[in-house]
């Protein structure tokens, strides 16, 4: 049996009360701590040296334009036309004002709550700004681009319309797009100029000379060149490219290559993988209350009246005190007594 | 009533010295199970450490830079103990039934320090700009934006991120382990189950 080992400072009244005829051993606080802190930057360290980390470069709309100048064009026709390609069509709040495109559980929907906070214009911001500034620079661009904004938002959305299905059939030749001939106004030239916008690696830089404002150049919000792309091609073919799992909605528990990502996300990742959640409308909603929910259980534990005797009722404590129920419990007055 | 006398009684009977450097420990507190909690903390250390020179060179030096991407890589290995020590602990702690006799607060404290350092694990993700961050962003912006938080957190805002990252993220991490150190240190390690 352990000695009691007179007290030099006594505790405070609490451990007093909690530690009240309670075997007590030697212990060096700042000893254990030192240790703690030197083994576990050992490891840190030789992981880091053994290991490195990922760092994988980004895909930018130069990339895109001239590894996949067709998944560039039809990007950009799809953000024109507000189709499934463009991450900002019937999006919503926070970047347009459609609030029946909010996500909702029954009537509460929060991304009304505030509103559009980061307005979006979509083609004026992606493709019309832009292509403004190409035609200052080309002026071979600017009668083009004012006849497209002349012309009624019927007709440019049937010329589009066209483009976009003609890049369907489209080919590569000498690094060439071929796009077969069809009723386009002037949406080829346009389009054109869009991919010269993108393969002279300045799209990023238009992106953010339309966001503009009194303090321009110094803006660090990267919003627009990254939605450009964000429900495109190149990107879906990258993470699943990536991706260990093979499934982009992995992408974000992962990191590239044999990296760990932030696995502690997996519980959060793994509602996706459930088609009754992911197949809703508001799948993100419902997994964010979810795991609000999930962490309400956890941080409200000790109140919650069954769950906080689950580990009694489990017993897996008895592993870890084996040699105090061994040696000691039934020696040990009862706390409080 | 003076507020430093208040101050100084509180600290003479409830966590004097000895609770808050102790040389003595109860004899069940007898298992590595019991250094989770200090691994973390310590990982937590070579975090703000190695962080802290990743700052000094700005958000990208380390893309390009030897000694740069070294620190990286223990900021990375760093956050990946962390997590795993405080996911050991946070399992221990649960079936020990930590928050017994009065330590409610202490395991609350501890739960919303999970809560925090998911969102600023998550923030230096998206910070490491490159083709991961890219992903992360545009990804995750939409359980942001679906829960209303997208109105005033924009993952894609690297401006936004990072001070999150280096400075509130942290400071409120750093005061809530404070409190919980705080309250580990007055109350003593729970006692085991009376069977």
């Amino acid at each position: 049996m352990a000695a009691v080992i007179d007290e030099h400072i006594p505790n405070g009244r609490r451990a007093q009360a909690n530690l009240r005829g309670v075997p007590m051993k030697h212990y060096d606080l700042l000893r254990e701590g030192i240790v703690v802190f030197v083994m576990v930057a050992i490891v840190a360290i030789v992981l880091a040296a053994v290991y490195g980390s990922p760092d994988y470069p980004t895909i930018s709309a130069q990339s895109v334009a001239e590894n996949q100048p067709i998944a560039f064009l039809k990007t950009t026709t799809g953000i024109l036309l507000g189709n499934d390609l463009s991450a900002v069509a019937d999006y919503g709040p926070p970047y347009t004002k459609d609030s029946s495109a909010a996500q909702h559980l029954g009537p509460i929907a929060p991304a009304n709550w505030l509103g559009v906070t980061r307005p979006i214009h979509p083609a004026q911001d992606f493709v019309l700004g832009p292509l403004g500034r190409v035609a200052q620079i080309n002026w071979l661009y600017a009668a083009p681009l004012k006849e497209f904004k002349a012309a009624s938002a019927a007709q440019r959305r049937a010329w589009v319309s066209n483009y976009d299905k003609a890049l369907d059939k489209a080919t590569l030749s000498g690094g060439q797009v071929q796009v077969p001939p069809g009723d386009f106004g002037p949406v080829a030239p346009l389009m054109t100029a869009m991919l010269s916008l993108g393969q002279s690696g300045l799209l990023e830089g238009a992106l953010a000379a339309e966001q503009g404002g009194s303090y321009y150049p110094y803006s660090f919000d990267f919003t627009r060149q990254l939605l450009y792309f964000a429900n495109a091609s190149p990107y879906m073919d990258t993470a699943t490219h990536l991706v260990q799992q093979g499934n982009p909605q992995w992408g974000i528990v992962h990191e590239t290559g044999k990296y760990p990502g932030a696995w502690w996300l997996a519980p959060y990742q793994f509602l996706y993988e459930i088609p009754q959640i992911a197949d809703q409308d508001s799948a993100d909603l419902l997994v964010v209350a979810i795991m609000t929910a999930f962490f309400a259980l956890i941080l409200f534990l000790p109140l919650i009246p069954l769950l906080n005797r689950l580990p009694h009722l489990l017993k897996v404590y008895r592993l870890i005190w084996w040699d105090w129920y061994r040696d000691h419990a039934g020696n040990v007055p009862r706390r409080g007594a | 009533m003076n507020l430093t006398t208040r101050a100084q009684r509180y600290l003479r009977l409830d966590l004097t010295l000895e609770d808050a450097l102790p040389t003595r420990m109860p004899v069940y507190v007898n298992s590595v199970a019991y250094l989770f909690g200090a691994a973390t903390m310590m990982a937590l250390v070579m975090i703000v450490a190695s962080g802290l020179a990743l700052a000094l060179g700005g958000p990208t030096w380390y893309h390009t830079n030897s000694v740069g991407h070294f620190f990286n890589s223990i900021h990375f290995w760093s956050v990946q103990l962390f997590f795993l020590a405080m996911i050991l602990h946070f399992i221990t702690k649960f079936f020990l039934g930590a928050w017994r006799d009065g330590r409610w607060l202490t395991w609350m404290v501890g739960a919303l320090m999970l809560g925090i350092g998911v969102f600023t694990g998550l923030t230096g993700f998206l910070l490491q700009s490159s083709w991961d961050s890219q992903w992360i962003a545009t990804q995750a912006k939409d359980a942001m934006n679906a829960a209303g938080i997208g109105a005033v957190f924009n993952t894609m805002d690297a401006g936004q991120v990072l001070t999150l990252h280096v400075a509130a993220l942290p400071v409120a991490l750093l005061a809530f382990l404070a409190l919980h150190i705080f309250l580990i240190r007055r109350d003593s390690p729970v006692r085991p189950y009376e069977d």
